[in-house]
């Protein structure tokens, strides 16, 4: 689940730069270097996922990512009513978004997981969505894993699609 | 260029300059945007020489002028010049009386001196009000007899039930209408005859058949005498609004005729053959009735209006708003812009599968020991505030829009608030006086508490009456529960209906019992484990 802690704060390792110990805040204009690539751990053998989207965002079973509002703990106080209610969404991210964190994760966080007494149960499958379920590959998209059945079979025995 | 247009193109201070600015165009355009080029062809009005100026070869239109009558200066262009006759006055024409009495100084000294020390008293029975701009206003005489037509009350008529009476809209419980009106009509004298009606201007919910509700139809009245020496064509019946329809105007209308009139129109006891237009009977007598007086008073629905209804072999309709769905943009797989993503996909889920869910809830959080909404709305307010996502804490929270299902039987939240609004209307008169105790209320004072079977519809109703008749199929039932059960073997759960809300005790020390809705042909399983299936129940024994 998504936190609702402080920000995030790194401390560069004291043993690589003896010099000086540099605090620094992870932000969106100041990415270290080693983030700005996929990164490959060669103890695994293969590719690590990002540990800041891990942090940030939620991946709901259908292939949404979803993620609490930029900035929704900064000055509050001096923000309208309208701000204190909206920024409290957790909001969804666009196609391409969507497509990048993928990217960033391993196959591992791109399972599908259900959990019992999950509050997001519900949001895990899409509703009134008449676009194809599957890929051109014939996967499934963005559901649980069931048969796949014709379209009109489909609608009269499932409640999503 | 010649010398007389270079001085009108250049302006004197840059003569000399090398690249003058232009003030104005040195040829004129050939074409003018809001002219076009038909303003330069040649025509038979203008002679274009160095004169002519681009016109439109249209004739412009000017707004007609009408001329108007100084002493009509108030009405509207639109009143003047439509085609309607105007005002017509289809009554009696009103007593010339003088409006005001002369006084003499000494009474206006006396009554200045009254004024001044607030002793003016109004006898409010002497003040007779026949102005009748609130008929106007109420739309009383558009709707009975057509546009423009009016009349005056001439002659006095009292409609009173018992102490309440008839005066120009004043509002009257139905209950106070149930019974036949005294009615008292002014003799002028020279003999001729009455005719007395009654109408629900608004109470005709028959669309097959226009009119006015007749409540009352009394003919052919001597002048002098009672109602009772009339023919009395249609015997009194309350007004029935309808609940859900407001206000009705209820009209009492007198017409004098010199001769006992007769019209064929087919009335009967029936709220169907109550049903006349009053401008077609008007209409029909036109030549023997002229209307001479208009009472009319404001009713709105209450207990005694179903009561009627019964007596008449009729059910009571309830007239609600029918609103439409709200407005949604079609869902996209991945929304352009960032949404809520619990709104945005909520928006798009079944409706019906949403209120499961909420009687899920409500089930799982009222426990046989606490039913109803907790006292608090978070007791852990701060923890959950700071341990869990906002819109999971939100619903925690949440009491109004469709979380008031969560602790409300929505059903008993109807019929409490129908109550409610018919404990307003009726007269409450011993309460200010004394407070004491409450006691239980007689029924003449406040009417009975609304039987849930009258107000419940459909699947309730049946249930309702299932309850009744000693049958227990919809009867909440505590089964034993297999020891074992997988998803091959689950425990069978009959069901009249697609689906059924079972409660699994997962320990059988735990008062708490989790809820949950089995549908039929999925077997489901408890979070402890034991699976449920729904079956076909036995129509005979249950």
């Amino acid at each position: 689940m998504l936190g609702r802690g402080g920000e995030v704060i790194r401390l560069l390792p004291s043993a690589s730069s003896s010099t000086t110990a540099i605090a620094s805040t992870r932000g969106i204009a100041n990415i270290p270097r080693w983030e700005r690539h996929i990164r490959f751990d060669p103890a695994e053998g293969r590719k690590r996922p990002c540990q800041d989207v891990l942090d940030r965002f939620k991946r709901l079973n259908n292939g949404m990512w979803i993620r609490p509002v930029p900035g929704w703990h900064k000055q509050r106080y001096q923000k309208d009513e309208k701000w204190q209610t909206t920024s409290m969404y957790y909001e969804t991210s666009t196609k391409d978004e969507c497509e990048m964190l993928d990217r960033l994760m391993t196959p591992y966080w791109l399972k599908r997981r259900h959990y019992p007494d999950d509050p997001y149960k519900t949001y895990h499958v899409r509703h009134d969505l008449r676009s194809p379920r599957v890929d051109e590959k014939g996967n499934l998209l963005r559901e649980r894993r069931k048969v796949l059945l014709e379209d009109s079979v489909a609608d009269k025995y499932f409640h999503d699609r | 260029m010649s010398g007389k247009d270079y001085a009108r193109l250049v302006a004197m201070k840059y003569r000399s300059a090398r690249s003058t600015p232009r003030i104005n165009r040195p040829v004129r355009p050939r074409v003018i945007a809001w002219a076009g080029p038909k303003a330069f062809y040649p025509n038979r009005f203008y002679e274009i020489d160095r004169w002519y100026k681009a016109r439109i070869d249209k004739p412009e239109k000017i707004p007609r002028l009408h001329i108007i009558e100084p002493s009509e200066f108030t009405r509207s262009i639109y009143e003047i010049t439509s085609n309607d006759q105007g005002e017509i006055d289809i009554g009696f024409a009103l007593k010339d009386e003088p409006k005001f009495s002369t006084k003499t100084d000494e009474q206006r000294v006396d009554l200045e001196r009254k004024a001044r020390r607030l002793e003016l008293r109004i006898d409010l029975d002497q003040v007779r009000s026949e102005d009748i701009g609130i008929y106007h206003h109420y739309k009383i005489f558009e709707h009975l007899f057509g546009k423009g037509a009016y009349f005056h009350s001439v002659q006095q008529l009292n409609v009173a039930f018992g102490d309440i009476e008839l005066y120009n809209g004043n509002i009257i419980s139905a209950t106070s209408l149930v019974n036949q009106p005294q009615i008292e009509i002014e003799s002028i004298g020279s003999g001729g005859y009455s005719t007395f009606v009654l109408v629900n201007i608004d109470g005709n919910p028959f669309e097959e058949k226009p009119g006015e509700i007749v409540q009352w139809l009394i003919k052919d009245i001597p002048d002098g005498k009672g109602v009772d020496a009339g023919t009395e064509v249609l015997p009194y019946l309350q007004p029935i609004p309808f609940m859900g329809t407001g206000y009705h105007r209820m009209t009492a209308l007198l017409f004098r005729h010199p001769k006992p009139i007769d019209f064929d129109f087919k009335l009967d006891k029936t709220l169907i053959g109550r049903v006349m237009k009053v401008s077609q009977f008007y209409k029909a007598c036109e030549e023997q009735i002229t209307p001479s007086a208009v009472r009319f008073c404001q009713t709105s629905y209450d207990l005694s209006c179903k009561k009627a209804l019964h007596d008449l072999g009729m059910k009571s309709p309830i007239y609600s708003y029918e609103f439409n769905d709200a407005l949604k943009p079609a869902q996209r797989e991945f929304p352009v812009k960032p949404m809520p993503f619990n709104l945005y996909l909520d928006m798009y889920r079944d409706p019906k599968e949403m209120e499961e869910e909420l009687l899920e809830e409500r089930l799982k959080r009222a426990q046989i020991t606490d039913y109803g909404a907790p006292k608090w709305l978070d007791p852990n307010y701060n923890d959950n505030k700071r341990d869990l996502a906002p819109w999971i804490h939100d619903r925690i929270i949440a009491r109004k829009g469709r979380y008031t299902a969560l602790y409300e039987n929505m059903a008993q939240l109807a019929a409490r608030s129908i109550f409610a609004a018919l404990k307003k209307q009726v007269n409450v008169t011993g309460s200010f006086t004394a407070r004491s105790l409450a006691t239980e209320a007689n029924p003449d004072d406040y009417g009975h508490y609304p039987d849930p079977l009258e107000h419940a519809t459909g699947r309730e109703k049946k249930m309702l009456l299932a309850r009744l008749a000693g049958d227990d199929r919809y009867e909440p039932k505590v089964y034993y529960r297999a020891e074992h059960s997988t998803k091959e073997k689950p425990n069978l759960v009959p069901s009249h209906f697609q689906d059924r809300i079972v409660g699994c005790m997962c320990e059988p020390d735990s008062g708490h019992v989790n809820f949950m809705m089995v549908r039929k042909g999925t077997p489901k399983r408890c979070e402890c484990g034991h699976w449920f299936k729904a079956i076909d129940a036995d129509p005979e024994s249950v």
